[in-house]
């Protein structure tokens, strides 16, 4: 079979793979979205909003009045995918192609770098790409929403080119390319970014630093590293870090980040339902085959196995548990954890085993091509083992809910041409999850409705942002019976109308505040059932002003503390 | 007749339905349906259970019964069973309320996600402690009457299978000829 068939027919393979791992999406792309927790909702806002960002990436079309700056994203190439997408008008369209095409490129990659590096020969080298981009870890990113995370060919790519960089006569050519697929891990997220230098640096040490194009690499890259790295922690700083951080609570965050032993193995029902679906399970088949290599190999199985173990050992965080949120015993990144706000920026370590994925996969796809040259009849089930892995050991199918994207239709009645304030309970305690679930929602609403709003969608800390501040002291008024001077401070404020979402509130404080609402603003302007929420929409009176006044009263009444 | 403690067909169905989406494309015009389970253990034996539900402004009761009346319900099995179906709603209201020698107990009260757009199911076991009896939220439904072995299957599941592969896997190495190591 010659290399474009060998290409095609893997294309075709993953292709169906990924919408077997993503199912149902590839039915209704656009109309359902099959993520269990909330990232996906501000994603799509992201997406939305990104053709209409400024220069220093400021939107007003969030945390109205103040805006907000998008400088922390954590995915720019998500970011640059939607401005590209931007005048087809389609938010939901980008997350979709990322869950259903970012796979399949990603797994391409592999499975063209495990023929062309690493001396795997197809069909052989499909594991490689199963063990990529089919993982747990990708349904961790599929299930929980950061589906940016699914669409990363650099980490392989990058892998090929800096074999060529660092071998014989390595080129400047090479360690360009190494270079530009670094940057473009570390713009798709900073956790792909911190993988690929694991990458390079377990594989530079087994290999020649002296080479021209690791030079050339290092030129382009260092200076591309520090500028991310000055813009990443400028501008999240003080969005990023909770003040009242203590070591406890950095290290109890991080190791919910964090994987377990139990959650290495499989899921269960219970990690969807209270551990945000993480569980990055490894792939039984890649793991024995990788497992193999000292046993199969002669030579260069060492660096990847070393590789996929450094990431597999930090992806367990800062406490060794076999499976339970709680406990364990100190492992490697506890003294990470115990920095406080250092910790803040490694949340998440089973991130990490996205090269564990990749160095399993490109060891196993050469393993088992050393084993087929025995017997390619008897090592041809591993084919199937590997599918297996992928549908049932990771779960993603049948732990993938169905959920419309469409929005309530009482928001149509708002104003067009002023912002929307969406009044709704804070959760606290063990219902913070639903605090990020019901903002984030408001948010992706926006996406159809396209009025400016009060949420913050990007921020990661929980109970700020306008809606909010201005929300808190809504409710206050109307839960206290003293309504008065409400329609002028919202309308001041830029606010065309408030949609509250009684549902969330007890049955006594629904009545309170909806009654409260009409006395203060009139009679509801639009009440919806659709979209799967309960909205009522009251209409604020206009009052005159510039952003620059709303942001100067919004300062004055409501002071940062 | 011999009856076999496994889940009826028609909840099979319903469940490969969900997972798969044999039926096409889900909209929010669907149906939705909303099972609620709440498992009673022997020492709570007696106690009725009815859950009391706010969903899209509508307010719902809904008797929780173990006599297999409700589709998919295995009668005795000591998980009470409620079942509605609607417009589709992302979240409800929910209240649990409990019945025990005529003296009525709120032992829940919550916003609950019931995002999917075909099959929500909400899941509770009540659990006699000194103090009163406390309810646990749990993941799963109970397809055998048991949560907690449905819930730890996909893990058990897991290690049969890993240990099925390496053998494999380790078959495949040493019992390769000839016993070359090309690298």
């Amino acid at each position: 079979m010659t290399p474009a068939r060998q290409t095609l027919c893997a294309a075709l393979v993953f292709g169906v793979l990924s919408a077997a791992f993503s199912w149902p999406l590839v039915c209704d792309p656009l109309g359902i979205h099959v993520t269990r927790q909330f990232d996906m909702y501000s994603l799509v806002w992201l997406s939305s909003a990104a053709p209409s960002l400024d220069s220093s990436l400021t939107t007003a079309l969030s945390s109205w009045p103040v805006g907000e700056t998008l400088g922390r994203l954590d995915s720019f190439v998500l970011l640059l995918v939607s401005v590209l997408a931007g005048p087809l008008h389609t938010p939901w369209l980008v997350p979709a192609l990322f869950v259903l095409v970012g796979p399949v490129l990603s797994a391409l990659a592999a499975e063209r770098v495990a023929v062309h590096h690493m001396g795997a020969r197809f069909p052989w080298s499909l594991l490689a790409g199963a063990g990529y981009a089919f993982g747990g870890i990708a349904a961790t990113a599929l299930l929980e929403g950061h589906v940016y995370a699914l669409l990363n060919p650099w980490l392989p790519l990058l892998a090929g080119a800096w074999l060529r960089a660092t071998g014989p006569g390595g080129r400047v050519q090479d360690g360009l390319w190494a270079a530009i697929f670094w940057v473009l891990c570390l713009l798709t997220t900073a956790y792909a970014g911190l993988c690929a230098t694991l990458l390079v640096g377990v594989l530079g040490l087994a290999r020649n630093l002296r080479t021209r194009g690791v030079a050339a690499a290092a030129l382009v890259a260092v200076p591309a590293g520090l500028l991310y790295t000055w813009r990443f922690v400028g501008a999240g700083g003080a969005v990023r870090v909770d003040s009242a951080l203590t070591g406890d609570v950095a290290t109890g965050m991080m190791a919910a980040g964090s994987a377990q032993l139990g959650t290495l193995a499989g899921w269960t029902p219970t990690v969807d339902s209270t551990m945000h679906s993480m569980a990055p399970v490894l792939g039984f088949t890649v793991l024995a085959l990788a497992l193999a290599a000292p046993l199969v190999l002669d030579r260069n199985w060492l660096p990847w196995l070393v590789l996929a173990g450094l990431g597999g050992v930090l992806s367990l965080g800062p406490t060794l548990r076999l499976y339970a949120p709680d406990g364990g015993i100190p492992w490697v990144l506890w003294p990470l954890a115990q920095m406080d706000r250092g910790a803040s920026f490694l949340h998440f370590p089973s991130r990490l085993l996205w090269v564990t994925g990749l160095a399993l996969g490109l060891l196993a796809a050469r393993v088992a091509s050393v084993l087929a040259r025995s017997s390619a009849r008897r090592a041809a089930p591993l084919l199937g083992f590997a599918v297996v892995d992928v549908i049932l050991g990771t779960g993603a199918p049948l732990r993938s809910p169905r959920i419309p994207t469409t929005a309530p239709s009482a928001y149509a009645a708002a104003p067009q041409d002023r912002a929307v304030l969406d009044l709704m309970p804070g959760f606290h305690g063990q219902s913070t999850d639903l605090e990020w679930f019901w903002n984030n929602l408001s948010c992706s609403h926006q996406v159809h409705h396209k009025r400016p709003i009060a949420t913050q969608c990007i921020g990661t800390t929980l109970h700020q942002g306008p809606r909010v501040v201005v929300g808190d002291w809504l409710l206050d008024r109307l839960l206290t019976g003293t309504g008065a001077g409400v329609p002028e401070l919202l309308g001041g404020l830029g606010f065309g109308a408030v949609a509250v979402h009684p549902g969330l509130f007890t049955s006594a404080d629904q009545h309170a505040i909806v009654d409260g609402l009409q006395q203060a603003l009139g009679p509801p302007l639009a009440s919806s059932t659709d979209g799967g929420e309960w909205v009522v929409v009251f209409g604020v009176p206009a009052v005159l002003g510039t952003r620059a006044q709303q942001q100067a009263r919004y300062a004055q009444r409501f002071p940062s503390p | 007749m011999l009856r076999l403690p496994i889940p009826f067909p028609t909840r099979w169905a319903t469940l490969l339905v969900a997972l798969f989406g044999l039926n096409g494309t889900a909209h929010a015009a669907d149906v939705q349906t909303l099972l609620v389970q709440v498992e009673v253990p022997g020492a709570l034996a007696g106690t009725t259970v009815h859950a009391k539900l706010d969903r899209l402004g509508q307010a719902h009761t809904l008797p929780l019964t173990d006599d297999g009346s409700t589709p998919g319900d295995i009668a005795g099995d000591g998980v009470h069973v409620g079942q509605i179906q609607g417009e589709y709603a992302r979240a409800l209201g929910l209240t649990l309320i409990t019945t025990q020698n005529s003296v009525a107990q709120a032992v829940f009260a919550g916003v609950l996600r019931t995002d999917d757009a075909h099959l929500a199911t909400l899941g509770f076991r009540l659990v006699a402690t000194p103090e009163g009896t406390v309810t646990v939220r749990v993941p799963v439904p109970f397809p055998g009457g048991s949560e907690a072995v449905s819930g730890l299957l996909p893990l058990i599941t897991a290690f049969g299978w890993g240990t099925l592969v390496m053998i494999y896997v380790t078959m495949l190495v040493f019992g390769r000829h000839p016993r070359r190591r090309p690298g």
